[in-house]
């Protein structure tokens, strides 16, 4: 017995390190960090330890590295160049407010200096003030499958909260913030530049991080926690995460902390005190989401999820996504009706831990691979959880509803860029429509068309054939055309790469009657003849279904391929129609307006008079406001 | 003295009904040539459609952005919407001389008598309008100052709630300014007809110590008619909640009590002039009898 027990304990440290018995991801990006957090000076002064195998099937002579930080050194950045450019009315960071890394020592397996051979560059707009990108020359090549070891030194000042990284007095976020590796894939580095809309792409690793920072500080991260060592002033704390891309710190003295077990799952609430109220909320949102992803795609495959509620100082660090680790957002005495924050913000991040942090997409070069399927997943979750009449907010009794936020900002810039293109091709204000709104239209669209069985077996499957890898467009368009049994492209040829408009207008509708004598029995018989027109206003060719209801409770189902720009139909029916319906079931959410799909015989003056006259009461009541007296 | 000025500036509005009507005959008047070019809008949109039916059912907020973004003479009709209320500023101004004269004089509306006090004060009546408007600049740089002062004393590490409260409490003080402010140029507006003020300063003055030596009372005018108000609102929404909206009687139904509602309301705002006309005298009163001790 004494035996076993020895044995036991002589085990126990080394299996304490160990998460996963079996790797759930290639590992060929494994970091190992020691960093100090100067809270005075904002400063994080470390040592990397970067293990990197060549995964790819060519030898490479040089490596790219991210520097993200350095998209916050100086004004002339591409980050806040740009920023400048699209948010001209948004504070400019000062100069004590801007950030960036430094490294002073690159090592080599050991034994070559790399420093020398380092340079930066900028791969994508040629910006020489942009020094978020770094090549390293290597003194010989790196050979398929082979293995090398970095040794980075490296000091990085943070900036004041920008982009979900940073401090905001006391609290700090550290996102981006050690020299991280690029992508070899496809012959080639995926390393672009950090631009204002573009996103992180990064290969899968353990990561070892021991941080010290001074004892009061209340931290979360991407990893476990192993240990902590306390000294007088300062504590070191010892994470490990396995199977993840990124790693993502955030420490704040004021954090309280609440850890709940939700479906076998660790999840640690760091919260801001002023929040208290909130933490239900957070909460349940939570628990929702890892149920209905749990049932939907596949059980999440980590231990723990850190979800972090930032207080409003530091807003900037919300609704962010990392491995394990994920920011909300709330707001002191928001009422509970009102669930954009934090219900929609904790279920939006949370679906990323899928669509980012384990089908790991390139976030630059296609956004809406994560993105649109976050915001596809969030549709579902959000109308599953909370009702698909006011999901998001039922507020004084307005009602608004997920599906009404996504089509919202679709009606606003409906054919104002595709889809499918990199993150820093967007012109303004076209990314977040291209792809948050539109991509989960276009995902609820298929889901309808191919019906929600088929898409939950393409989702589920693209997780299956996907997970911890780098999934591309075209990845997923394949598996869509085998799961289905169809050529889509025609679809997403349309929905991704062009701006074609979606839009089926009822034009005009006739019933008229017609009396007749059987030639039987010579009875009058009296038939009405129907003539239905038609139109596609927009470009985009979809199928849809029309339903004739007429006033016998009869419906008529046709369907048409849209092909043609306008459609007339005739038919003859025993009963009068009441009302003629393009796309009854409303399954075309690309549609850009459903109120012109539908017409009616007999008109609903009522409904007419009743709408204006709510417009009456409001005009001639904002007239006694203007009233001097 | 309060409830006494307001059951009587109630009582004497009554007997000047004419003069609600005429108010409320203006408002009706601009409401339906302004709004008329909304009734074609309206007319495709929620009677040839089902959209009226899918408005009770989900995607309520999505049915409401289609029609406000679709319903192109809904845009055309902004600016003259806009115009509407313009206009109706005006001819409050153009009247408010003819209105205080008669609630000052007469138990009876003499419209003779009525058109030509208009026309006497029209000139100060624009002026005092127009230092009104001023007004409105001079609060909307009060609040942006108040805005910055807020934002630059909490340091970055502000509590949300003490955040919450400034400005809480920043927007409490702005309704009193409004108020207040609100309050003074009614009272000029009275000064100046009472007193026939050759200039509208001497007017402002003059109800400001009116306002100074009755604030209670005057404040408290204000805040009984608003209950009132709130009372007669409420009616309102219970009364409509009932009707069932689906027959022409009960659309006209529900048009009637919309005008009665707004009909009330001009009662209301009338009434209270002549609630501080009331105050006024006796103030008046008080510094006479003041003056001869």
């Amino acid at each position: 017995m004494r035996i076993i027990f020895l044995i036991l304990l002589f085990c126990l440290p080394t299996a304490a390190q160990v998460i996963f018995q079996t790797p759930l991801s290639e590992r060929n990006a494994n970091y190992q960090i020691k960093a100090t957090l100067d809270c005075q000076s904002k400063i994080v002064t470390a040592t990397e330890r970067l293990t990197w195998k060549n995964i790819s099937k060519r030898s490479t002579s040089e490596l790219q590295f991210h520097l993200y930080m350095n998209a916050f050194r100086n004004d002339s950045s591409t980050f806040l160049s740009q920023s400048r450019k699209r948010y001209p009315d948004a504070p400019a960071p000062s100069r004590q407010e801007l950030g960036g890394i430094d490294i002073r020592q690159f090592v080599l397996n050991n034994s070559y200096d790399l420093l020398p051979a380092m340079e930066y560059i900028q791969p994508n707009d040629s910006n020489l003030h942009d020094s978020t990108v770094i090549r390293v020359k290597l003194p010989r090549s790196v050979r398929a499958g082979e293995e090398i070891v970095l040794e980075v030194e490296f000091t990085c000042r943070l900036p004041k909260i920008i982009n979900r990284t940073g401090y905001s007095d006391d609290f700090f976020l550290l996102g981006q913030w050690f020299p991280k590796i690029g992508v070899l894939q496809d012959g080639g580095w995926h390393c672009h530049q950090f631009f204002p809309n573009s996103e992180f792409f990064a290969d899968f690793g353990n990561y070892e991080v021991e941080l010290t920072l001074p004892s009061q500080y209340i931290t979360g991260s991407t990893g476990i926690l192993l240990r902590e060592e306390r000294g007088d002033s300062l504590k070191t704390l010892y994470y490990r995460a396995e199977d993840v891309h990124d790693f993502a710190v955030v420490a704040w003295p004021k954090f309280r902390q609440e850890v709940r077990e939700i479906e076998g799952i660790r999840v640690i609430l760091l919260y801001a005190p002023e929040h208290s109220s909130q933490r239900e909320r957070y909460m349940t949102a939570i628990s929702n989401a890892i149920k209905y992803l749990n049932n939907w795609i596949s059980p999440y495959p980590y231990p723990q999820l850190t979800l972090v509620d930032p207080p409003l100082h530091a807003f900037r660090a919300g609704g962010m996504e990392y491995p394990c680790f994920i920011t909300g957002g709330a707001i002191w005495g928001i009422p509970a009706e009102f669930r954009f924050f934090p219900e929609e913000v904790t279920i939006h991040e949370y679906a990323h831990q899928y669509f980012y942090g384990i089908l790991a997409t390139n976030e630059a070069e296609e956004p809406w691979l994560d993105e649109g399927f976050t915001s596809y997943a969030t549709l579902r979750m959000m109308n599953h959880t909370y009702g698909k009449s006011a999901s998001l907010s039922e507020l004084f009794n307005v009602q608004i509803s997920q599906t009404d936020e996504y089509k919202g900002n679709y009606l606003k810039r409906p054919g104002l860029d595709i889809v499918w293109k990199s993150s820093w091709d967007f012109g303004p204000r076209a990314y977040g429509v291209n792809t948050y709104s539109k991509p989960a239209l276009i995902l609820q669209t298929l889901e309808n068309y191919l019906g929600k069985a088929v898409m939950d077996t393409i989702i589920q499957k693209y997780y299956q054939n996907w997970k911890f890898r780098h999934p591309k467009t075209s990845d997923f368009l394949t598996l869509v055309n085998s799961v289905s049994g169809l050529d889509l492209g025609w679809y997403f040829e349309q929905a991704l790469q062009s701006t074609k408009i979606l839009d089926y207008a009822l034009d005009s509708l006739n019933s008229k009657e017609t009396n007749t004598i059987d030639s039987v029995n010579g009875r009058a018989i009296t038939k009405y003849h129907n003539r239905v027109v038609i139109k596609r206003l927009g470009d985009f060719i979809f199928p849809v279904e029309i339903a004739s209801i007429l006033e016998n409770g009869d419906t008529l189902r046709q369907n048409w391929n849209g092909a043609d720009s306008i459609w007339l139909f005739e038919n003859s029916t025993t009963s009068r129609i009441r009302e003629v319906q393009v796309d009854p079931e409303q399954k075309i959410w690309l549609d850009l307006n459903w109120s012109n799909n539908s017409l009616m015989v007999k008109k609903n003056y009522f409904a007419t008079f009743r709408h204006w006259l709510q417009m009456m009461k409001i005009y001639q009541q904002s007239m006694l406001g203007v009233l001097l007296f | 003295m309060i409830l006494r000025s307001i059951g009587l500036g109630l009582i004497k509005t009554i007997r000047l009904r004419k003069l609600i009507f005429l108010f409320w005959s203006v408002n009706l008047l601009l409401s339906l040539i302004f709004l008329l070019p909304y009734l074609s809008a309206f007319n495709r949109f929620f009677s040839e459609r089902i959209v009226s039916r899918l408005l009770n059912q989900a995607n309520v907020f999505t049915y409401y952005t289609e029609f406000f973004y679709f319903a192109q003479p809904l845009h055309l009709s902004r600016n003259s919407m806009l115009m509407g209320r313009l206009l109706i500023l005006i001819i409050s101004i153009v009247l408010s001389g003819g209105v205080i004269s008669t609630l000052l004089q007469t138990d009876k509306v003499n419209w003779k008598n009525f058109w030509a006090e208009c026309r006497r004060y029209l000139g100060r009546m624009l002026r005092l309008g127009l230092l009104q408007l001023s007004n409105v600049i001079l609060f909307l740089a009060v609040s942006i100052l108040g805005y910055l002062l807020v934002n630059y004393f909490l340091p970055s590490l502000f509590i949300e709630d003490i955040y919450f409260y400034s400005f809480i409490g920043w927007a409490g003080f702005a309704i009193l300014f409004i108020l207040i402010a609100f309050l003074l140029f009614d009272l000029t507006r009275i000064w100046l007809v009472q007193q026939n003020a050759p200039s509208v300063l001497t007017a402002l003055r003059t109800a400001v110590v009116c306002f100074w030596r009755n604030p209670f009372q005057i404040y408290f005018v204000y805040f009984l008619q608003a209950l009132f108000w709130t009372a007669v609102v409420i009616v309102y929404w219970v009364l409509q909640s009932c009707l069932k909206n689906n027959s022409v009687i009960s659309i006209l139904l529900e048009f009637v009590i919309l005008q009665f509602f707004i009909w009330i309301q001009y009662w209301i705002r009338l009434s209270r002039f002549s609630a501080l006309i009331y105050i006024s005298e006796i103030d008046k009163n008080q510094k006479t009898a003041g003056n001869y001790e």
